[in-house]
């Protein structure tokens, strides 16, 4: 078999696929092994545009494990996903199960909603400060106006309401992303089935529990381990609203692998905390990934 | 039948309610960027603006708004381009190849396209500076396009996949090359999802904020995204001129997606899941 021919049955399909090969490569595989490299080394201002950085082993692991500040930021991390993932579920599987009915505008609101997901998380940040500005915020007005607090909350600036501002902003921007997902779930179901449960009397609760959240399990499972997937590196959104502050009250793992790398230059300290997030991620999209995959079988 | 009509209108109406709630936050950054100081501090604060000053736009735009959304459409329209041109044939090549070991490369992929943008932001900070590449926009379209491309290959595989090869198969017998079928018959029927893909890639890389922050420290080359954030906090904050700011950073995408919502769902909900 000649060159040409070879080209023209399968070897086109190689020179095809070599650009992204070659720029994963380059640019994601590489920084990947090039991230413990540099965790394995001392790399600071000083050092970094030297190419004989010093190799000093696990000491940037252990500085960082006893590093007080790791625990804080991890439970933080841990409570962030968690309850950003659990709030944007239940509101977004509320819209789904109500946008999937049909009435003349389910459509227009259903696409509307989405607008939520296209805005960068930097705007959603900023405007979320201002809402949950202390004196001059809509959020304290209202609260105010219906008598559920007596003083203003300082919500991004007081250490124990932190969290809860930028969760409120961060569920804001996965509701659509759930809504979504659900709704794609919803519309598979099999009509008939709830229309059987309905003739032998079944009520609303009884339709929801045994009927569409067992047969909806699939997308649910699915829709969280995506939701903790992406939640897990949110960075923009806390970084604009509190810099992970005030004292480390918000400080996750993205901004604190930041911190480390680009605040205080300590960039092998940076790459052992991104490391570490590589890890947990790896995990989690594994699991995800073997899902889906047993899913289309 | 009545008390079904009325139920419709009732959906309607909640309906409407629930995208007006939603839509509180987006509403009140619009109109707090056309306030004048005294009614942003106002007590209660008035829903409805009675006084409308372009004051605030004009402190924006003396700070260099329009130069900000210029990067970002150099930004992100560069990584559009550029993950378009790079995924759509692997992605083809992917959908159309038959070995075992094709789906460790979407393996691949699919994980990469998992990752947290942190953890690429600082090796490749390190990389682009032993370069010479940190201040450059090619640095900033370089990091976007490693979360675009491989979310782009995995969209278009499963696009590739339902084109009919009869299509290719008949070009081929017409005398085209392989290179020539792919861009005159395959990319073509394949229009309107790729089409899908371009707006996301584009949607991604305008939204960046880590890597133009971490490795742009040039004003005159940031985007929209790190010049809100600068501009929030280069002064004592005054949120009329922020949110103006804001708004309109927000507004390219907005247009964008009310241009092509039907078809941005569409994609959301088809391929989220692959």
């Amino acid at each position: 078999m000649n060159f040409k021919n070879w080209m023209r049955k399968k070897g086109y399909l190689y020179v095809f696929l070599a650009p992204s090969i070659i720029f994963m490569g380059i640019f994601t595989a590489y920084p990947i092994i090039y991230n413990f490299i540099i965790s394995l080394q001392d790399v600071n201002v000083m050092t970094l545009a030297r190419p004989d950085k010093e190799f000093v082993g696990l000491e940037n692991y252990i500085n960082i494990i006893t590093d007080s500040t790791f625990l804080v930021v991890f439970k933080n991390s841990v409570i962030f996903t968690l309850g950003s993932v659990f709030f944007q579920f239940i509101i977004g599987f509320a819209l789904a199960m109500f946008l999937v009915k049909n009435f003349p505008l389910n459509n227009f609101v259903r696409g509307f909603i989405v607008v939520g997901w296209v805005i960068p998380p930097v705007v959603v940040g900023t405007v979320w400060k201002w809402l949950l500005n202390t004196d001059f915020g809509l959020i304290n007005y209202f609260l105010s106006q219906f008598h559920l607090l007596t003083n203003n909350i300082s919500w991004l600036t007081n250490p124990d309401m932190a969290m809860i501002g930028i969760l409120i902003a961060n569920i804001w921007l996965g509701i659509p992303f759930n809504m979504m997902l659900l709704i794609g779930g919803l519309t598979g179901l099999p009509q008939t089935v709830f229309e059987a449960a309905e003739i032998d009397g079944a009520n609303w609760f009884q339709k929801l529990f045994f009927l569409t959240i067992p047969m909806l399990r699939q997308t649910i499972s699915a829709t969280l381990m995506l939701g903790i997937i992406y939640t897990f590196k949110v960075f923009a959104l806390i970084w604009v609203m509190t810099g992970g502050g005030p004292v480390n009250a918000t400080n996750v793992l993205p901004t604190w692998s930041y911190q480390l790398s680009f605040d205080f230059f300590n960039f092998s300290q940076g790459a052992v905390v991104a490391n570490l997030m590589f890890l947990i991620m790896l995990v989690f999209s594994i699991v995800y990934i073997n899902y889906i995959a047993g899913k289309e079988d | 039948m009545k008390k079904l009509m009325n139920n419709k209108y009732l959906y309607s109406v909640i309906a409407i309610l629930i995208l007006i709630l939603y839509f509180a936050p987006l509403y009140w950054m619009f109109v707090s960027g056309f306030k004048p100081p005294q009614d942003l501090f106002e007590y209660p604060p008035k829903l409805i603006p009675t006084n409308i000053t372009f004051e605030p736009l004009q402190r924006v735009f003396a700070a260099g708004v329009l130069r900000y959304l210029r990067n970002s459409f150099i930004i992100a329209g560069s990584s559009m381009i550029f993950t378009m041109i790079v995924a759509s044939f692997g992605a083809y090549a992917i959908a159309r190849l038959k070995a075992r070991w094709a789906n460790w490369i979407l393996l691949f992929f699919l994980v990469a396209q998992m990752l947290p943008p942190v953890l690429m932001a600082t090796p490749l900070f390190i990389i682009f500076y032993n370069m010479g590449l940190t201040n450059t926009y090619l640095a900033v379209i370089l990091a976007n396009s490693t979360l675009a491309v491989p979310f782009a290959v995995i969209m278009l595989r499963t696009i590739f996949l339902q084109v009919p090869k009869d299509l290719e198969e008949a070009a081929m017998i017409d005398g085209c090359t392989r290179f020539q079928t792919v861009i005159k018959i395959t990319f073509p029927v394949a229009k309107s999802g790729m089409v899908v893909v371009s707006v996301f890639s584009f949607i991604f890389a305008f939204g960046d904020f880590i890597y133009a922050l971490s490795m742009m420290n040039q004003e005159h080359m940031q985007p929209a995204t790190v010049g809100l954030y600068n501009f929030m906090g280069s002064q004592a904050i005054q949120w009329n001129s922020v949110m103006s700011f804001a708004s309109l950073t927000a507004l390219p995408l907005i247009i964008i997606f009310i241009v092509l919502q039907k078809r941005i769902v569409q994609g959301l909900s088809a391929g989220a899941f692959k």
